[in-house]
């Protein structure tokens, strides 16, 4: 008996009880359709699982305690009928409240009517089990979601193993295939310089590398190069992730092009540089112009009442700097400060050909000027001499570099050319010199006042600013294309103007205008 | 010969203007700041004012509003070189056609023949 105690405790602590249960033979099997078929002689030893009236009322107790939508399961293993081994799981809530997973593992022994004689079996707390298991899928869901999550999420996504020399890419989501145009076959295992290109800064370069060795977290501006070979501008936050001890396990990057970005920014810059310039300078020539007047007047009054005299000479040398003063101001206004001229609706051709005749007097005798238009009968708006003040500006310039001899050719086309698929077009005015040509530093700067590359004393380094600031005016733009030995083509792109009675036309912005090659040089960019 | 009222803060200037309009025969009164100008209106005999915009204390285009109230006979010709600040510059207000509520308008530096045209235009203007 001793032993038969002891037993049972030990199979309370495991939370299994053990049953033997003999049904009832029916006396009529046709009484037994409408019953459970649960009366019979149970003996259980073990846990109860908190089970009322089990000891008096049988596996009725059990019945009670069996949810119901698991009801078929648990008749399942007590029901009359075939099988001889028998399982099942169901949950008990028992008078405590609390619910149990039980699984009951039975034999059957079959009584010649074909209906159970006789089912020993086990039933087990299986609760904790389940509860592991679904966390255990809880996991398993949330860990394959955030993958989903992360594959297509918006940013560009990879992660290196940090165990490994040379940190080859393990994981690359969606948005860096369409980033970068490669495949995560091809880049798993990679390292994931294969992005860099002949424009890639080696500085940077350095500073990934100094960044890894360190296995600190940094963000990193490069030129990348997709698997067709543009390049792009990458935004790249490189993450370490360490391990519990400390080590690193990975590296997290994330990539973004922030090429048009960039390009925005730059632009925005360029607009505030040159406002807050113009802004000074408009101080600045309060001063000047201040200071000029009695320069202006008082010498004009002496060379009045020194007519013939012969100091004469010098009071006109002094005259003629405070007007060539008075010049310069008033260009450097024209550049920082565009306002509203009389512009008017005219034919490009119309406009260029009577600039041209002006142009052609200025630029002197060694120069050629052709005159090439390609597309004619686009209408823009402008002033006739702001367009002419343009032409010269570049032309003056076009000469200078061929040194006061060569042929200036002047293109006028449609831009883009007709038939494509823009809602909107600009006439295209090409003022092309086969001269010395500018290196990329030069062309940055060529637009800001006072930056000439001519000798001292010729030039005031404002053709170019000037020049900008009237065709800004007009709504267009100035880009240089130029290279050293090849010569510049400085184009002006004017918006064609839309019939006056047409509905307004929207006005394209600055950088929509595509950059045709590397070497072009949109004057809003550095 | 006129008898015109310089108002002007810069003394140089000043001096020039007042060279050049007496070299021209005319009476010449001057004022340093926009108060001073008025108060010398108020006494009268004033045919033509000459007044710088930007000053400071009052400013030209409010010397020029009150200054009609007081002289409605006389005639005003501003000149300007722009704001100090360079929130205006001459070649903004040349285009925008600003003239201060001036009968005539110079934008600074100008030449000595083109102060000479405008005064006598202005001083032989019947009326003025």
């Amino acid at each position: 008996m001793a032993h038969a105690e002891s037993l049972t405790r030990a199979l309370q602590s495991a939370r299994i009880a053990f049953f033997d249960y003999v049904p009832d033979r029916p006396r009529d099997p046709q009484t037994l359709a409408g019953t459970l078929g649960l009366a019979g002689t149970l003996e259980w030893v073990g846990t109860h699982f908190g089970i009322r009236d089990l000891d008096s009322r049988g596996l009725d107790a059990v019945a009670d305690a069996v949810l119901a939508e698991d009801r078929e399961s648990f008749l399942g293993v007590f029901r009359p009928g075939q099988g001889t081994a028998r399982g099942g799981e169901f949950r008990i809530s028992p008078a405590d409240g609390r619910v149990t997973f039980l699984y009951c593992d039975a034999n059957v022994d079959m009584g010649e009517d074909g209906h159970p004689a006789r089912i020993v079996g086990t039933l087990h707390d299986v609760t904790a089990r389940h509860r592991f298991e679904d966390r255990l899928s809880d996991t398993l869901r949330e860990r394959e979601m955030l993958l989903a999550v992360i594959d297509a999420c918006p940013i560009s996504i990879t992660v290196s193993n940090g165990r490994l020399p040379d940190l080859p890419l393990i994981y690359a989501n969606r948005t860096f295939e369409t980033l970068t145009g490669y495949g995560r076959d091809e880049v798993l295992g990679r390292n994931c310089r294969f992005l860099q290109g002949p424009n890639t800064d080696p500085a940077v370069v350095q500073a990934i590398r100094e960044t890894v060795a360190a296995g600190v977290q940094a963000e990193i501006r490069l030129v990348n190069y997709r698997k067709d070979g543009t390049a792009f501008l990458n935004r790249l936050v490189l993450a370490p992730i360490h391990d519990e001890q400390g080590a690193l396990t990975a590296y997290l990057g994330l990539q973004a092009d922030i090429t048009d970005e960039a390009r925005r920014e730059d632009a925005e810059r360029q607009r505030q540089r040159i406002e807050a310039m113009g802004r000074m300078m408009g101080g600045v020539a309060h001063e000047i112009n201040n200071l000029l007047q009695p320069v202006t007047l008082l010498t004009e009054e002496l060379i009045a009442r020194h007519s013939g005299d012969a100091d004469r000479a010098y009071l006109d040398v002094v005259l003629n700097c405070a007007l060539s003063a008075r010049r310069i101001i008033g260009d450097l206004l024209a550049f920082s400060r565009p306002g509203s001229r009389r512009a008017e609706r005219l034919l490009a051709d119309d406009l260029l050909r009577d600039a041209l005749v002006l142009v052609r007097k200025a630029v002197g005798p060694g120069i050629l000027t052709e005159l090439d238009i390609r597309d004619g009968g686009i209408a823009v708006r402008a002033d006739r001499t702001a367009f002419t003040q343009v032409l010269l500006n570049l032309a003056g310039n076009a000469a200078a570099a061929m040194a006061g001899a060569g042929v200036i050719q002047i293109v006028l086309r449609a831009h883009p050319p007709d038939g494509a698929p823009q809602a909107w077009r600009s006439a295209r005015i090409d003022v092309v010199d086969t001269g010395s040509g500018m290196d990329r530093k030069t062309v940055e700067r060529a637009f800001e006042p006072f930056f000439t590359t001519k000798p001292v004393g010729q030039g005031t380094g404002l053709g170019l600013s000037v020049a900008y600031g009237l065709v800004k005016e007009m709504g267009g733009e100035i880009i240089l294309d130029s290279a050293p030995g090849r010569g510049t083509t400085a184009s002006v792109l004017l918006p064609e103007a839309p019939q006056e009675d047409a509905k307004p036309r929207e006005t394209p912005k600055p950088q929509e205008i595509p950059k045709e090659d590397d070497h072009h040089v949109h004057h809003t960019r550095h | 010969m006129s008898t015109i009222l310089v108002i002007e803060d810069v003394p140089s200037v000043m001096l020039s203007l007042r060279i050049v309009l007496e070299g021209a025969g005319h009476a010449v009164q001057c004022a340093t700041n926009g108060e001073d100008g008025l108060a010398a209106l108020r006494r009268g005999g004033i045919d033509l004012v000459v007044t710088d915009i930007w000053m400071p204390g009052t400013l030209g285009s409010s010397v020029i509003a009150e200054g009609r109230r007081i002289a409605p006979g006389t005639g005003f010709l501003a000149i300007t070189g722009g704001a100090p600040n360079g929130s205006v510059t001459p070649d903004q207000l040349a285009r925008d056609g600003a003239d201060f509520g001036a009968d005539r308008i110079l934008f600074k530096p100008f030449q000595r023949h083109e102060l000479i045209a405008v005064v006598t235009d202005m001083t032989a203007a019947p009326g003025a």
